[in-house]
């Protein structure tokens, strides 16, 4: 048998029906089909039977077979099985040459996967038919291979797009979730508690405070129409723009009435301006000392402000949007804010979780808990409500961004006892008399607040050691000014604080005390200090050194 | 501020001040260590008056310690206070001393010694 032409595989040659596989064992009728098949503008590859068909469709792919059945060593119905049964064969167009008027021998060829058969004789006009059927067939089922082949190419690339989509937004939310403030107490008397949540990954919700240098604390919260990227972006504008406000007003002493900061923003992010955006806020601010809540509301839901008796205070105006109208004015209105009293924020997506049967959760549910769990802490009560809320909607994922603040003021028997703030100076350069005369003070200062004796005696051991330090070992500047050291002094019900700012050169040096032994010479003062001093911090800023020392007052 | 000393036959008690701070703690260091270099090396420490010290205290306390064994003898402290007793345990000092709590036991106790 010979192989007529010695076929070069390349990616074409892999989809080509001008290229034809004829097996046939009889040397004559390759002879005879091969002529004919030239002439109708095949090129032909020859083999001699399936075995070596087989072969020849190992190393190359081939559109078109023409076989005949009976052969020796493999005949042309085990071919096809064979074919059939590999992917790897591709799915080339078999006619299959059988035997004159045998109507089962056609049955079993066809069953055995042959695409269509011919009669022998083959005659040429029947071949080309034949032939041009398989070859319009296979470029169809060709075409809708590419189609479905770039189908799912566009498909892993959306997906790959889509996944990369939802990184970046997973990304987004953890930095959204970063702003949001921690609970935590605002002042010693403000307890905080947030809660965030947002439906879509990423919301418009946005809340922060600022305290200012009269102790008072600005709080605010945003909620910037719809959610997603766009509100999301907005969002986070806006409050850096009310951060750099306030922190700007609270720098210059000059804090305008709330309404005016909100006037101001409704001037400068006009919706017109951002895609149609608008936002509700509330602005508001705790004067511990006038026992007052000042707030700006919005269009921002109304807060929950409630007494320490449980009181609800009632309110009802309201007011529009941020952004929404250029004429739109606002005002600042005043609620007492007397100790024991809570405050809860919420944007509208806590009271709009709905029930299975669509019932929205309300502002008197969140209410009723607030009234009936009062006596618990901020933390403690914000929890119920969670809990509560998304037992009602059932739900993980809230259809609205649920952001919360809920702010408490202790309750004057609860409160700690004033800070008491005292300051005491020793020269710079101190002699041991110095340190000495200022450790009496500070001892007399801190047993008149009715210290404890043996609170009192650590510290004023371990204020020693370290004041000690900057009469033996430490460096000062020699063309300095002549600043004095400054300790102040701040006492609470539960701890003690010194804030010591000092000139030094350089920061006495202060690590982890050594393995110490009674008879050491030396090392026992820093041993005293890191044993008795709960927390010790130093920091360098503007060329002095500040220290922070807190023992615990009980 | 400095300390007094009552004697009682070979026992010398020395009643310290009520600060062994930085400010005095030199000085006091001097004469307790002349003191002890004049033979007076059998020593009750009475702190019941002292209500403050720091490690420049403790350091006197060590210098007593060291001469007293270099020269033979013994001492002993007597009475601190909690304040100041809490800071003797911190540093370990209890290790180096016997403490009591009554006088007449603490003289008897550096007595035998000589």
């Amino acid at each position: 048998m010979n192989i007529a032409v010695s076929a070069k595989i390349s990616e074409q040659d892999h989809f080509d029906i001008n290229r034809i596989l004829m097996v046939d064992d009889s040397p004559t009728e390759r002879a005879r089909l091969g002529a004919m098949l030239k002439d109708l503008g095949y090129e032909v590859v020859e083999a001699c039977d399936g075995k070596e068909a087989l072969a020849l469709l190992e190393r190359d792919q081939f559109q078109l077979i023409l076989s005949d059945q009976v052969m020796p060593e493999m005949d042309g119905k085990t071919l096809c099985r064979t074919l059939r049964s590999n992917e790897r064969y591709g799915s080339p167009y078999v006619v299959m040459l059988t035997a004159e008027n045998d109507q089962n021998e056609l049955v079993t060829c066809m069953d055995a996967g042959a695409d269509d058969f011919l009669r022998k004789p083959a005659v040429k006009e029947e071949l080309r038919v034949r032939l041009a059927a398989g070859a319009r067939l296979v470029s169809m089922r060709k075409s809708v291979t590419d189609q479905n082949e770039q189908l799912n190419e566009t498909v892993t690339a959306l997906e790959a797009a889509q996944k990369q989509n939802e990184e970046e937004l997973q990304f987004a939310t953890h930095l959204q979730e970063e702003y949001v403030p921690k609970n935590q107490w605002l002042s010693p008397t403000l307890e905080l508690a947030t809660h965030f949540k947002t439906a879509r990954g990423i919301g418009g919700d946005s809340m922060g405070y600022v305290t200012t240098n009269n102790n008072q604390v600005l709080i605010y919260q945003i909620d910037v129409m719809g959610h997603g990227v766009a509100s999301a972006m907005l969002s986070f504008t806006l409050q850096n723009a009310i951060q750099q406000m306030l922190g700007y007003y609270i720098n210059q002493s000059v804090l305008p009435p709330l309404h005016q900061i909100v006037r101001r923003l409704n001037e400068r992010f006009p919706s017109e301006r951002f895609s149609g955006l608008y936002f509700t806020m509330f602005l508001g601010m705790i004067d511990e000392q006038a026992n007052t809540l000042r707030y700006c509301q919005a269009g921002h839901p109304h807060p929950c402000v409630l007494s320490e008796q449980g009181d609800m205070m009632q309110i009802t105006r309201g007011s529009f949007p941020v952004g929404m109208f250029e004429f739109a004015d606002f005002e600042t209105r005043s609620l007492p804010f007397l100790p024991g009293s809570s405050l809860l924020l919420s944007s509208d997506g806590l009271f709009d979780i709905v029930d299975e049967t669509n019932s929205a959760l309300g502002r008197n549910a969140i209410e009723n808990i607030l009234k009936r769990e009062r006596s618990k802490d901020a933390e403690t009560q914000l929890d119920i409500i969670k809990q509560f809320a998304y037992d009602w909607g059932n739900q993980e994922t809230p259809e609205d961004d649920v952001s919360v603040m809920l702010i408490k003021r202790s309750s004057e028997n609860n409160q700690e006892t004033e800070l008491n703030v005292q300051p005491f100076l020793i020269s710079l350069r101190p002699t041991e008399s110095d340190v000495e005369k200022t450790l009496d003070r500070i001892y007399l200062h801190l047993k008149l607040l009715n210290t404890d004796d043996l609170i009192l005696s650590k510290i004023r051991t371990a204020l020693a050691e370290l004041l000690n330090n900057f009469v033996e070992h430490t460096v000062w500047p020699e063309d300095y000014a002549e600043l004095p050291i400054e300790i102040i002094t701040t006492t609470s019900k539960s701890w003690i604080e010194f804030n010591i700012q000092e000139y030094s050169v350089e920061l006495p040096h202060l690590c982890p005390p050594k393995p110490y032994s009674g008879e050491s010479e030396s090392g026992r003062g820093q041993h005293i200090m890191m044993s008795w001093i709960d927390q010790i911090s130093c920091m360098r800023d503007n060329d002095a050194n500040l220290w922070r020392l807190r023992f615990k007052n009980s | 501020m400095s300390f007094t000393v009552s004697s009682y036959d070979s026992a010398n008690v020395v009643h310290m001040p009520e600060k062994l701070t930085m400010a005095n703690a030199n000085s006091v260091k001097q004469q307790l260590t002349e003191m002890i270099d004049e033979g007076k090396t059998n020593l009750v420490i009475d702190l019941a008056g002292m209500s403050f010290t720091d490690s420049s205290g403790l350091a006197v306390l060590v210098a007593v310690y060291k001469n007293i064994q270099k020269l033979g003898g013994s001492a002993v402290i007597l009475s601190p206070q909690p304040a100041v007793q809490s800071l003797l345990e911190l540093t370990r000092l209890q290790e180096l001393f016997e403490i009591y709590q009554d006088p007449n036991a603490a003289i008897e106790r550096v007595s035998k010694a000589a």
